[in-house]
């Protein structure tokens, strides 16, 4: 009985022994994995030409070569867009200038009632200078939100020129080809996107 | 003689009524809002030292002060008033980013950096804190 009992309690050692040798001599990966979200679909997005702050049409053109961060809000939304673009101002500072200059940050809105160019000019910028803020007609809007596959949904205020905005919070990552490879969700944490960043900087 | 169990009774109980609450509130602070840019949003700790309390009023000058709690559900924001909020016994709450925070709309003149603007705040029991918000640059935290 004891016999039997210590053969399996030695042949339990043995498999540890066996599993520690395993994982100590693993080769280490060549690559560090994303810690944000990898997007295995590449069928978000589109080629788009809208609005700048400066009222002038932008189009989605100018950005290939270029990883970019995308993300849609409205200028009346006291909390989550200023936080995010708070947030993706963090992570450019961490990511060093020469970094910073190489990577753009998209905040489109999905308010082009109220979010005029000049209003946009004026905001987005505060966060970070080279941070870009897009408007489009409501047609255009929602084509966007189509093909960025993104929620948007006026709630009622109390007077007319009041309403608040339901709306998708993440952020999409676009490498330097316009491939998509990351979706950020809103309030995590920003090491793990300064790491994607630089590895999408990098050619990975 | 009878009613001296009674009366043991009613002091251990009166002794064991909760202390008020001892509330404080500080590190108040808002982003600066761009001109045209109606709505801000501040932000702040409430320390209660003492018994469970509710906030129940926001009111500035700057513009018209509402609790709002951001719900970010199946990645989807969304925003609601709430008409009041709980502050613990011996407990803190922090009003910040993406959590529970007051909304100032219809905002009378932009937020500038560097100013500073007071703002109150009423609990149910311990009554009216007035504080300073400090307002920082929009990126700044």
């Amino acid at each position: 009985m004891l016999g039997k009992l210590r053969l399996i309690l030695w042949g339990l050692v043995a498999v540890a022994v066996a599993a520690l040798v395993f994982l100590l001599t693993r080769p280490a990966p060549e690559l560090p994995a994303p810690t944000t979200t990898e997007m295995p679909l590449a069928s978000i997005g589109g080629p788009f030409t809208l609005v700048g702050g400066d009222g002038q049409p932008f189009s989605s053109a100018r950005l290939a070569g270029k990883p970019f961060a995308i993300f849609f809000g409205f200028t009346h939304c006291p909390d989550v867009c200023p936080t995010t673009l708070a947030e993706m101002k963090g992570v450019l500072d961490k990511l060093g200038p020469d970094d910073a200059r190489r990577v753009q940050v998209l905040f489109v809105t999905i308010d082009p009632k109220r979010d005029t160019p000049a209003l946009l000019a004026n905001y987005v910028p505060a966060f970070h200078p080279s941070f870009l803020g897009l408007v489009g007609s409501p047609e255009a809007t929602a084509k966007m939100a189509k093909d960025f596959k993104v929620f948007y949904q006026k709630v009622p205020g109390k007077t007319p020129g009041s309403y608040s905005m339901d709306h998708s919070a993440g952020s999409y990552v676009y490498d330097p080809q316009g491939r998509l490879r990351l979706f950020v969700r809103h309030g995590m944490p920003l090491e793990g996107l300064v790491a994607d960043f630089k590895l999408l900087l990098g050619g990975q | 003689m009878k009613f001296a169990p009674l009366l043991i009774a009613v002091a251990l109980t009166a002794s064991c009524a909760p202390a008020a609450p001892d509330i404080a509130v500080g590190d108040a602070w808002a982003r600066a809002t761009a001109p045209g840019q109606s709505s801000g949003a501040v932000y702040a700790t409430i320390t209660n030292r003492g018994a469970a309390d509710r906030l129940v009023e926001v009111a500035s000058e700057a513009g018209t002060a509402m609790l709002h709690h951001s719900d970010n559900i199946d990645g989807i924001a969304r925003m609601r008033m709430l008409p009041e909020l709980a502050i613990p016994a011996d407990g803190k709450v922090d009003l910040a980013p993406g959590n529970t925070h007051i909304m100032l709309t219809g905002l009378a003149a932009p937020l500038a950096i560097g100013a500073e603007f007071p703002l109150t705040l009423r609990f149910a029991k311990a009554g009216p804190r007035t504080v300073k918000v400090e307002v920082v640059a929009a990126g700044a935290r």
